[in-house]
């Protein structure tokens, strides 16, 4: 043991301390996300069944979308038949994400903007190589996905930028797979892996295999020199730096991606 | 839509006219209309007392009044009540305190503590309690707030 010599700080210890951020909070100009008006900023109200425990069978939005100043009517419908249409694995990916409850309340954009590495959004869309769009006091500017995720939860937005849109390039008959391995239903994977092919191009997402999403770029540029899938898969690790936790090794890991990866590409055909 | 009506009232000391629709709640008002967003819409139910205001001297919930209703009135928000280089002592007590984190139910909870001083300068903490029991808070929990009041009332006292 080594003896303490000097006392604790004065300063610091044993004080409570006032709060950087309170003054603006008291005073009532903490800005939060309901405070903030954009130019061009349209409302949005969400409608919920009357009944509890019903089926929708069916929305007609013909007289809403008659009334002045309503610009659009969004159904599940339109969201899903559309994704189905142009981006097939991302609706795909989606039906993976935690449980109905989840999926009910959470958004595309909300798991994009988290940067969770674990998640299966951020690292399907890097896959499809979106664009995310980000609007700030200053205006809005585009990133691509690979530029998007910085760290361990840290995305480039900035403190004062929203999400607010993600441009996904339409698949136009791509093959697809999302592998994801995990215990449970709706647990996070413990690795995932998006993929699409067409002739000879690819793009390959890794879900948990480092502290961003990881787009396996190795892989891709293997298969378009005309490398087999199995050779291919192989270099499915290198851009990604798995770390270890109470689910799997490094090993086990590098191992599930390269194993993921192969069955990917395979059922994405050529 | 209805035709809209004209409202004057006084908001923070300074006299505002607009027109309205008759059905346009106090608190769009104050938020949409005047900008003071100081003042938060939490619930849409009159449960959680983060629009509270002040109207004529009251504490209210101002997603419980119409800006018609306000008509001629008096109304106090957060931003009208201290500022930072004048802080109301419930502000101060709250700063103090800890009575916040997210800071979201804290402008209603300071103008729910303000009405209770302005009529009881020296309240139990039994009567804080009674006074806050309109507000909600679902992050810092009661007990600083509760504090954060008690020592406003404790300044006020000595003022």
């Amino acid at each position: 043991m080594t003896a303490i010599e000097q006392p604790p700080s004065k300063k610091w210890v044993g004080q409570a301390l006032r709060r950087k951020e309170d003054p603006r909070m008291i005073t009532g100009r903490g800005r939060y996300v309901d405070d903030m008006v954009v130019p061009g900023m349209l409302y949005m109200a969400v409608v919920r069944s009357p009944e509890a425990h019903a089926k929708i069978l069916s929305i007609d939005a013909s007289e809403a979308l008659a009334r002045p100043g309503i610009k659009a009517v969004f159904t599940g419908e339109d969201m899903s038949d559309l994704l189905a249409q142009h981006a097939p694995l991302l609706k795909h990916a989606a039906s993976y994400v935690g449980d109905p409850q989840v999926r009910h309340r959470g958004t595309i954009g909300g798991s994009i903007a988290h940067a969770d590495p674990a998640s299966d959004l951020p690292a399907t869309t890097l896959a499809l190589g979106a664009t995310y769009v980000a609007q700030g006091p200053g205006g809005t500017r585009e990133i691509a996905a690979a530029d998007f995720y910085e760290s361990f939860l840290t995305s480039a937005l900035a403190a004062d930028e929203l999400l607010t849109e993600i441009r996904i390039p339409k698949m136009a008959g791509a093959g697809w797979s999302f592998q994801k391995f995990n215990r449970r239903a709706q647990d996070w994977a413990i690795v995932g892996v998006a993929a699409w092919r067409r002739n000879g191009d690819a793009g390959v997402g890794l879900v948990n295999m480092g502290s961003t999403p990881i787009l396996a770029t190795s892989v891709s540029s293997a298969l378009s020199s005309g490398a087999s899938v199995e050779d291919a898969a192989e270099q499915a690790v290198a851009e990604a730096d798995p770390q270890a936790d109470l689910n799997a090794s490094v090993e086990y890991r590098t191992h599930l991606a390269k194993v993921l990866t192969r069955r990917a590409l395979e059922a994405a055909g050529g | 839509m209805a035709t809209p009506v004209r409202v004057t009232m006084t908001v923070n000391g300074e006299q505002r006219t607009a027109e309205v629709e008759p059905r346009l709640l106090l608190v769009h008002y104050l938020r949409d209309h005047l900008g003071l967003t100081g003042t938060h819409v939490g619930c849409d139910t009159s449960n959680c007392g983060a629009c509270t205001v002040h109207l004529d001297g009251d504490a209210v919930k101002s997603c419980t009044v119409l800006a018609v209703q306000a008509e001629g009135s008096e109304v106090t928000t957060i931003e009208g009540i201290g500022s930072e280089s004048d802080l109301h002592p419930v502000q101060e007590g709250f700063w103090e305190h800890h009575g916040l984190q997210c800071g979201y139910c804290t402008p209603g909870m300071i103008m729910a503590g303000a009405d209770l001083l302005a009529k009881n300068p020296d309240p139990t903490e039994e009567e804080v309690r009674e006074a806050l029991a309109g507000n909600l808070c679902r992050c810092t929990g009661y007990h600083n707030i509760v504090k954060a009041v008690m020592s406003a009332a404790k300044a006020e006292v000595r003022a």
